[in-house]
């Protein structure tokens, strides 16, 4: 059986060596959580901690990324879900590291487990929207400091909400490269994705291309620096 | 071990110091060149690139550093090494980057081209008592590096709106604002390179790949890509040659004349410290000098801003005091590095969430900032380990986690000047919020800066006039071994006010006329100087027969 605490270190390891991490959980320690309530934080066992996290993982992108005008993540389910925690957390939060993953699907777990635990309300999965609304809001603004909990809270809500941020805007399916290609043309994309809601053109087609180009061929140029720059 | 050639010169890196030095001196003497990454020799037009080359723009790994894993610092075009900033956490370490391809940082920059301060030069001798490094003695290489770099300037309707409409409102508040200038040529403004400081794809990028290294292997010389230098071969205090690994074997190359090294700011040292050298002189990997930076992203009305893609960086301007002076930090405006890719964007008002955050993210196409470097921080880091295990300290946050004084007050100083200029143009929402109370901002600073590291590492084998405070000496000889040149940012003796492209071509430049004419025997009709006056010469002929 996997030690959860070797796991929870390993996770603090390879996510703290994340600049772009540090950035919002500098200080915290799972780790430390764990030593103070042992197991019982995580819940009863579960044969399959992928699955369960799948759930929460999938409640939480629903949350921070509702369907309303345009597509959210339910459009896109069980796929986004599946490689948003699977492939792109594991990958790129967790670099790959098995051992790291584990822990952060405790802490994932501990984000469901933990309400009814400190009488907060129930766990995520039973809550109402607005209640996870709520549960969120209370763990980005620091509110379980006095509850010994907020540590473990913040490293699985917040890798949670940058994980289903990110997925949805990577122009989650269409978002592999070709890595033979000279170009990467974007397809039309129906349902639209996070791309197209930010109207963002991504790469430059071949069409595109010549047309820049010709745009561009005959401009003119003024050689050399700006010499009514007194400094230099 | 196999195989022997020997050579007047080696050349142990082709970035922007060893691709621009050998190109001017493959013509006078037996080259070798030496890259630990990769070269596409097909012909590249500017604008357009060749098939190989377009192929980077997806096939770039940036690498990331672990100090557990064999795989360490093995991106695919770059070094990648950790640099401890923070001393209140000191296991946190940025990844910081150095180019590993044919052209180096010269094919990786953003193509701007700045010029350092005049005070600049003035610094060089008070910091190690470098003689000859005067402004006027670097003016002729500076404008040599721009002939064959075709630096420029674009006129102002290919610029994009928000850099006209700065300029204007800088201007009208006071603050002087300067084009920008650029080695890109016929850029297309694809948007693509410039969101990971990738090599253009399209080649507009004038990096010494494409100017200087042709032009040595057109001269005799001989390139090895993918060769790994691993030490400089020294014998009775002389250097003799190299050693370094190519496609799985060893090989040593002699040089009869010189060996230079130009592995950047971080890769010199660490080859020099891999040669044995720093027992020699304890000022290697000394000195480092870095610029600190952080973006400011904004939302303006509408959402035709940020041109077709991306950004570009068409002004700069410092950030200046009320007295009217100029403070050491630098403004490239309407860079906005976090909106150029929705999934980075996407962290953008990270405890948003729901539809609030949705709404946010609809504004994209309103985004647009500015990226701000400060200068001269009132620091120094070092660098030591090995090429396979360094460690590079840059300590600039103290033990409370805040960012040096003097690199705090003129970074936030920045932002803020930035933020009326963007107010003034209707910007609504910045990011990070200069209205901010200062404990807040100065926080969310120093997180920004230690968690993203320094840029444009410099002075780390610098050069002075003794070996007492520096490396090598003013024409970048070392003091301590024979035949052995150093000849990248590591040589500079204090810190510039720019991005350090050009300086690196200006020294490399000098430093080519000193090994023409000092260890290869050219005459005095090769220098810059002289080139400058056949120029001349040439333009009034040409004036006189119109």
């Amino acid at each position: 059986m996997t030690n959860i605490r070797e796991s929870l270190i390993q996770m603090e390891r390879v996510l703290t060596r994340r600049a772009f991490f540090v950035n919002v959980i500098k200080g915290a320690s799972a780790v430390a959580v764990y030593d103070r309530f042992g197991p019982k934080i995580f819940g009863d066992p579960v044969e399959d901690p992928l699955s369960r996290a799948y759930e929460i993982f999938g409640a939480f992108g629903r949350l921070v990324i509702p369907v309303d005008q345009d597509p959210g993540w339910a459009t896109f389910e069980p796929e986004i879900t599946e490689y948003g925690l699977g492939t792109y957390v594991r990958q790129v939060f967790t670099l790959g590291n098995d051992l790291a993953f584990g822990g952060l699907l405790q802490a994932i777990n501990a984000f469901n487990e933990i309400p009814p635990q400190i009488d907060f309300g129930p766990k995520f999965l039973e809550m109402s929207l607005a209640a996870r609304a709520d549960y969120l809001t209370k763990v980005l603004a620091g509110a379980f400091e006095y509850d010994g909990v907020q540590d473990i809270l913040s490293f699985g809500g917040v890798f949670m909400l940058l994980g289903v941020k990110q997925t949805f805007f990577l122009n989650f399916p269409h978002h592999l490269a070709n890595p033979d290609a000279e170009f990467q043309d974007v397809l039309g994309n129906t349902p639209r994705t996070g791309w197209d809601i930010m109207r963002f053109k991504g790469p430059v087609g071949a069409d595109e291309e010549e047309r820049l180009r010709a745009r561009n061929a005959d401009s003119p140029e003024l050689p050399g620096v700006d010499w009514g720059n007194p400094f230099i | 071990m196999s195989m022997v050639e020997t050579y007047d010169v080696i050349i142990c890196g082709a970035g922007s110091g060893g691709g621009f030095m050998a190109g001017e001196i493959a013509a006078h003497g037996s080259l070798l060149i030496l890259d630990a990454g990769p070269y596409f020799p097909e012909e590249a037009a500017p604008g357009i690139g060749s098939p190989q080359r377009r192929k980077l723009a997806t096939q770039m790994n940036l690498g990331t550093w672990l100090p557990d894993s064999n795989e360490s610092n093995h991106g695919r075009l770059f070094f990648t090494y950790p640099m401890y900033m923070d001393q209140s956490n000191p296991f946190s370490a940025t990844a910081q980057r150095e180019p590993r391809l044919v052209g180096g940082g010269s094919a990786i920059n953003v193509g701007a081209w700045l010029r350092p301060r005049v005070v600049d030069f003035d610094g060089f001798e008070e910091e190690t008592g470098v003689q000859g490094w005067g402004k006027s003695d670097f003016e002729p290489h500076f404008r040599r590096a721009e002939r064959i770099l075709h630096v420029h300037r674009d006129p102002r309707e290919y610029w994009n709106k928000a850099s006209i409409l700065y300029e204007q409102i800088a201007l009208d508040m006071g603050i002087p604002v300067f084009e920008e200038a650029s080695n890109r040529h016929r850029c297309i403004l694809c948007g693509h390179r410039l969101n990971a400081g990738m090599p253009c794809k399209y080649d507009s990028l004038m990096s010494t790949a494409l100017t200087q290294i042709p032009k040595a292997i057109q001269n005799g010389a001989t390139l090895l890509d993918n060769a790994k230098v691993l030490r400089v071969e020294i014998s009775n205090g002389t250097a003799t040659g190299v050693t370094y690994e190519r496609n799985g074997e060893t090989f040593t190359a002699n040089a009869r004349k010189l060996v230079v090294v130009s592995a950047g700011a971080m890769g010199t040292p660490l080859l020099l410290r891999d040669s044995g050298l720093h027992s020699l002189n304890s000022n290697i990997g000394q000195y480092l000098r870095a610029h600190p930076g952080v973006p400011i992203d904004v939302l303006l009305p509408g959402d035709d801003w940020n041109s077709d893609r991306g950004y570009q960086w068409n002004i700069y301007h410092h950030v200046m005091e009320e007295n009217g002076e100029a403070l050491d930090s630098v403004v490239h405006a309407s860079a906005g590095f976090p909106a150029t890719t929705p999934w980075v964007a996407a962290a953008f008002k990270i405890g948003l969430f729901g539809r609030p955050y949705k709404d946010v993210m609809r504004k994209f196409r309103g985004r647009a900032g500015a990226f701000i470097f400060e200068m001269k921080p009132a620091i120094h880091g070092r660098v030591s380990g090995s090429v396979d295990y360094p460690v590079i300290s840059y300590p600039i946050a103290t033990t409370t986690g805040v960012l040096e004084p003097k690199t705090l007050s003129e970074l936030v100083a920045g932002l803020r000047q930035v933020w009326e200029v963007y107010r003034e143009m209707g910007a609504y929402s910045a990011f990070p919020n200069a209205d901010d109370p200062a404990p807040i901002l100065h926080q969310q600073v120093s997180l920004f800066i230690t968690t993203s590291g320094a840029l444009h590492p410099q002075g780390t084998c610098r050069a002075g006039s003794d070996p007492s405070n520096s490396v090598v000496d003013a024409n970048l000889m070392s003091w301590d071994v024979g035949n052995l040149m150093c000849c990248d940012a590591s040589v500079v003796p204090n810190h510039i006010s720019a991005n350090p492209n050009s300086m690196i071509m200006a020294v490399s430049s000098r430093a080519a006329d000193f090994v023409n004419t000092q260890i290869l025997g050219a005459g005095p009709e090769v220098t810059a100087e002289a080139e400058e006056a056949a120029l001349a010469a040439e333009a009034a002929q040409e004036g006189a027969s119109q």
